[in-house]
């Protein structure tokens, strides 16, 4: 049983998300591009194979701009 | 993951390199590479003064502190479009950019398009007709007016823009898919300058998107993370998606495409316009002065003929 303990931000919404998969999976589940975000924790970039961690929040950062 | 060049703990992996870096080596990485593609493309040297366009985004930010690091003479010129969509965009970016050049002791010249010609943006886009992205492809041609004209009139050897190459790949794809080959002509990292235009670099042009975000990021530099409220839905935004998509299962897709396409231009794949420097200084707008294609009255010129 995985507890979903970890938070994922990206603007103003918030989704959580499970401990103990990487990065890149869990952004595959949200169907986020990794390559169109970048992610900190504790303010720290991280890369996408980072094991998410219980209590982790995780804040995206969306870097595709249009126009 | 770990660093390429130290082994500490790495803050970006750039899969179509295959590279992972630090935060210290990323942030040496990318001037040195940017200033390789300013070799490579034989932009523009330490002698010339150079004109950047600011947005206040992560982009424009990023590039002049490069520039700015890497000993290049640099002004900004940010042009405040007028547009609110209840977040006070232009206004907000314009407090951005400012932060940044007077952090740095750096010149930014403002301009405001309702002071300057008595209406905003999305107001100039009311009134006119245009097909589809109107109040993008408006303001695209009142952006590059003034910025071809501010070049112009400060005496500016260059203009740079700080696209990425996100952007150049969503245009090629838009412009590939119309089988648009005069402007697929265009597409160069360095435009020279000829017939009134101005030299056009753009320095940013191999990085990817995220790339630029990370290192404005990691320099902790303030940007506006809004979006331009007239992005969403706009053709853009879509091929970009898309881009990203197929990068996602094809690492490396992006850069191939924007690469072999320089390829294809360097062999002659597209036409390239024949006009001699003569005829072309023939052709300018009675009212602005600025080239035309036609040799009457420039686009721009003819948003406010009355
Ligand atoms: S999104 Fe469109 S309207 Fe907004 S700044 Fe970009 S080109 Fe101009
Ligand atoms: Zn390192
Ligand atoms: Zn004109």
């Amino acid at each position: 049983m995985s507890e979903e303990s970890v938070t994922i931000i990206l603007k103003d919404k918030s989704f959580p998300m499970h401990a103990g998969i990487p990065l890149h999976k869990a952004l595959r589940i949200l169907d986020l591009p990794a390559n169109a975000h970048l992610a900190l924790r504790d303010g720290q970039l991280i890369t996408e194979d980072e094991m998410l961690r219980k209590g982790d929040r995780i804040e995206l950062v969306a870097v595709i701009s249009g126009g | 993951m770990r660093c390429r060049k130290c082994g500490q703990k790495a803050v970006i992996n750039m899969r179509q390199h295959r590279l992972a870096l630090c935060d210290e080596h990323y942030l040496e990485w990318l001037p040195e590479q940017t200033e390789r593609f300013i070799k490579k493309y034989e932009m523009f040297t330490r002698y010339e003064r150079l004109l950047l366009a600011v947005s206040g985004g992560k982009d424009s930010l990023a590039l002049w502190d490069v520039l700015w690091r890497l000993g290049y003479n640099v002004d900004g010129l940010y042009i405040n479009l007028g547009i609110d969509g209840s977040l006070d965009y232009s206004n907000q970016s314009q407090r951005f950019a400012q932060q940044f050049a007077d952090e740095r002791n750096l010149k930014l010249i403002n301009l405001n398009v309702h002071e300057q010609y008595g209406e905003s943006i999305p107001e100039i886009a009311q009134r006119t007709r245009r097909g589809q992205d109107k109040t993008c492809s408006i303001c695209g041609l009142v952006k590059r007016h003034i910025f071809n004209q501010s070049a112009r009139d400060g005496n500016y050897d260059a203009v740079i823009t700080a696209h990425n190459l996100d952007d150049e790949a969503a245009v090629l794809l838009s412009n590939s898919l119309d089988w648009s080959l005069e402007r697929l002509g265009r597409g160069q990292p360095l435009l020279p300058a000829g017939g009134g235009f101005v030299r056009k670099a753009k320095p940013f042009c191999r990085f990817y998107e995220r790339e630029s975000a990370a290192y404005t990021l990691l320099r902790g530099i303030p940007y506006i993370h809004e979006e331009c409220p007239y992005s969403t839905g706009s053709k853009q935004l879509f091929f970009k998606q898309d881009l990203n998509r197929w990068e996602e299962h094809m690492p490396g897709t992006k850069l191939r495409f924007y690469l072999n396409y320089l390829t294809a231009l360097d062999e002659g794949a597209f036409p390239q316009r024949q006009e001699s420097p003569a005829e072309l200084d023939q052709q300018r707008c009675p009212i602005c002065g600025q080239p035309t294609i036609t040799g009457n009255t420039c686009a721009f010129c003819r948003l406010f003929e009355k």
